[in-house]
């Protein structure tokens, strides 16, 4: 039976909740995953994604179910009942390993609820258990990329409205799970003052001022690549780092490549480490005299010095339409060609 | 355009600051912006209390704060420091508008968590200190900035500014500079280690009346609101806020003979007189400009993680420095093994440990067991026995711990314990992983 729900932690809930009472087995039940775009039945993902494709034929609503007396089976058992701290812990991983790009990840869950209410209620404590396990691990991962989101996602200014002063920010992330509903609220009140966007190759999320709007990803959107603070960024990223600490493993661990084409700074890496190992040598060897030169340009290594980037006004040629002067468009319409982010 | 033509002397001259104070910042090792909690102020910033590193620098270092001096003139001579008056270094002075609006500017960019402000000392310690308390309130009051900031407490300031500092400040930071006092009296005969120490017992007096009186408040509010039915008023209790991320320091290792026991002996004593939320060891690096009277080499890494490690097992590990100088040789940590599995072999009698009913601070001491698995064990032994296989599924370095554990399956030999040379077992790879991971015991 193909169940009927929106993709969301809180869709799975509602549904698993009324399939677990109705005494429904877990290899009765086929979960979809919303993020597969191919053969999805599902094109919007929670309430806010525009017109929706339900397939009549093929989805089992709840009302027919809990009348069917075939699928009501009562426990013909008594099974411990689940203490509520127990629910509560199992839910708190549930709701991240909702969002993990793991096709059975519904099934997985239903089916350690399924075991936690007929007979293993501590089942969450087993960290050894099969399924623990890999509810554990789908539950580290994303919450590491949910970390990382936090943390790599990097806006530009696409707009600022001069008579309302409010600022437009827009940025293209790829995540390695669906994070943006575990951190939408983290965005949101950090940043609340800015209007910004977050686009993903899956989905994307949107702060209005009062609301974060979800919606699924577009084909071939993709941003304008211009801010003049990127410079600054990057010429602080280059003089920060001590290259008498060469650890580029460290870094990579942390900061894996995947990322590093949303990243402005990336571009700055290879001439930094190319740099590093000169510029400690000389740090060494060297005792002080007067007048010594600077170890790198102050411009940064390996892109335009920060006097010439000012200057370049024409549209560049990947083709990317800039729209500093279109503050009309919705978020979905800073989006365009190529700019090698995808 | 004829705008943005304008605004280029202005960036260029911006940048070119940028460059040379960012650089004069990077000895400071601190990036930390976890400990404190505020919501958002429905404008821009809030702190979530744990820490975000927004980036990674080639030296694998996190980046999550902008870490700038104010300016990197200085009237002080410190043997150690790149920005010693004697340098031939390039020098660059921030306004205070230029420091908020770069943090701002890359803060709504989300590149960084906040600021992290230090200076070189220009005219007077007080003077400097008024400086830094400026870009703080310009931050806090003109641009309504709800984010961290760390600011530089610098000693001999008065106490009213480091007042102010602390108000807008999530943590203040006087550097105890190097091991001991007499190291500072040969390497920074300017400094002295007797006001830094004064510094460190006002910030730290300071956090503890006002947490104190700001949950006594707290409360005084929740009855009141509890009597009159009156919305909870959390605006006095604001005021009452210092440093709410509480206080850290900076210690220079390598630069000086200090052994390893000193250090460690400094940093407890710290730890405990001045409830530090951290110590921050950092290997003395090669700098350029440098002064004969040091030495020239690659810096100490290794002997720095280390430290690391020994802090850790002070801090969360009920260690004691005594305890930690067992097996130290001739007053250092040993380079080839970790702190812990060094202590372990030195008191073997005291292996192996049940992980079935050991209390939690002898599981501590099991080398190859973090905080973290010696509470999941403590969980899951509730429910059932666990094996030395449910040690390789929680990732516990098994053929570290393995010579150290009775399991529920299995029992190591007592005179394998006395045998195993541990040379190659306490290999770590990654080699610096801590230093680069924001770990649960980062604060």
């Amino acid at each position: 039976m193909m169940v009927d729900f929106d993709g969301t932690f809180e869709g799975w809930r509602a549904a698993a909740g009324r399939y677990l009472r109705c005494e429904i087995e877990p290899h009765g039940l086929h979960w979809p995953d919303p993020y597969q775009r191919c053969g999805s039945l599902f094109a919007p993902l929670g309430s806010n994604g525009g017109g929706s494709l339900r397939d009549a034929d093929r989805v089992d609503p709840a009302p027919k179910l809990t009348n069917s007396a075939a699928a009501f089976r009562p426990l013909e058992k008594r099974y411990p009942p689940v203490p509520a701290t127990r629910w509560a812990g199992f839910l708190r991983l549930a709701q991240r390993v909702c969002y993990a790009r793991f096709s059975e990840r519904f099934t997985l869950l239903y089916r350690v609820a399924w075991r936690m209410r007929h007979g293993e209620p501590d089942l969450p404590l087993l960290l050894t258990d099969p399924d623990m396990l890999a509810i554990m691990r789908w539950d580290s991962s994303v919450r590491r990329d949910a970390h990382k989101t936090k943390a790599f996602v990097r806006f530009k200014l696409v707009y600022r409205d001069r008579q309302t002063g409010i600022e437009y920010f827009a940025a293209w992330h790829r995540p390695q799970h669906y994070p943006l509903r575990l951190v939408g609220s983290f965005f949101a009140d950090r940043f609340a003052s800015m209007r910004w966007a977050i686009f993903t190759p899956d989905e994307n999320a949107c702060w209005d001022g009062s609301n974060t709007v979800y919606s699924r990803a577009r084909d071939g959107q993709t941003l304008p690549h211009e801010d003049d603070v990127e410079q600054l960024w990057c010429i602080y990223y280059s003089y920060i780092f001590n290259p008498a600490r060469v650890n580029t493993a460290a870094m990579q661990r942390e900061m894996p490549k995947h990322h590093w084409q949303t990243l402005p700074e990336a571009t700055v890496i290879p001439e930094l480490i190319r740099h590093a190992q000169q510029a400690t040598s000389r740090m060494q060897t060297h005792i002080d005299e007067p007048q010594r030169r600077r170890k790198f340009p102050v411009s940064v290594p390996g892109t335009s010095s920060p006097t010439k980037s000012i200057d370049q006004q024409s549209p560049d040629e990947t083709g990317v339409v800039r729209l500093k002067d279109n503050p009309g468009r919705e978020e979905g319409g800073t989006v365009n060609g190529a700019a090698g982010v995808n | 355009m004829q705008e943005r033509r304008d605004d280029r002397d202005g960036l260029v001259d911006l940048t070119l600051k940028l460059a040379i104070l960012a650089d004069a910042a990077k000895y400071d090792a601190s990036c930390a912006s976890s400990g404190a909690k505020r919501k958002g102020n429905g404008k821009l910033g809030n702190a979530t209390g744990v820490g975000i590193c927004h980036s990674y620098t080639p030296d694998g270092r996190c980046v999550s704060l902008l870490k700038i001096l104010l300016t990197n003139f200085c009237i002080y001579d410190c043997v150690y420091c790149v920005n010693r008056i004697s340098s031939n270094t390039r020098r660059a002075r921030f306004t205070p508008e230029e420091v908020a609006s770069l943090t701002i500017n890359f803060y709504k960019r989300n590149y960084i968590e906040g600021l992290f402000l230090s200076s070189g000392i220009i005219q007077s310690p007080d003077y400097t200190m008024e400086q830094l308390v400026r870009c703080a309130q310009l931050l806090r009051l003109e641009h309504q900035f709800n984010g961290y900031i760390h600011l530089k407490a610098v000693p001999e300031a008065s106490s009213a500014l480091l007042e102010l500092a602390g108000r807008y400040a999530d943590r203040l930071s006087a550097n105890i500079e190097l091991p001991t006092a007499a190291d500072l009296r040969q390497l920074a005969p300017q400094k002295d280690h007797a006001e830094i120490t004064a510094a460190m017992g006002q910030i730290a007096e300071r956090i503890e009346v006002r947490r104190g009186r700001a949950s006594s408040i707290h409360d005084a509010e929740k009855t009141l609101s509890a009597e009159t039915g009156e919305t909870y008023q959390s605006g006095r209790r604001a005021k009452e806020v210092f440093a709410p991320a509480g206080q850290s320091t900076q210690m220079i290792v390598g630069a000086t003979p200090a052994s390893d026991m000193t250090i460690l002996r400094t940093a407890d004593g710290l730890y405990r007189q001045y409830a530090l939320r951290r110590v921050y060891y950092s290997a003395f690096s090669p700098i350029p400009h440098h002064d004969s009277r040091l030495p020239g080499i690659v810096p100490p890494l290794l002997r720095e993680h280390r430290l690391y490690q020994a802090d850790w097992l002070l801090r969360f590990y009920g260690f004691t420095v005594a305890e930690i100088s067992t097996a130290a040789v001739s007053d250092c940590l040993s380079l080839n093994m970790d702190p812990k599995l060094a202590w372990a072999l030195h008191h073997r009698g005291r292996f192996p440990v049940d992980i079935n009913r050991a209390p939690r601070h002898e599981l501590l001491r099991v080398p190859g067991l973090g905080v973290r698995n010696v509470d999941r064990i403590i969980r899951m032994r509730r429910i059932r026995s666990v094996r030395l296989e449910d040690l390789v599924q929680l990732r516990v370095p098994i053929r570290r711990a393995r010579p150290f554990v009775i399991a529920g399956d299995f029992h190591p030999s007592a005179l394998k314990l006395d045998q195993l040379s541990f040379a190659d077992v306490s290999r770590e790879l990654p080699l610096f992983a801590h230093l680069t991971t924001p770990v649960g015991g980062e604060k």
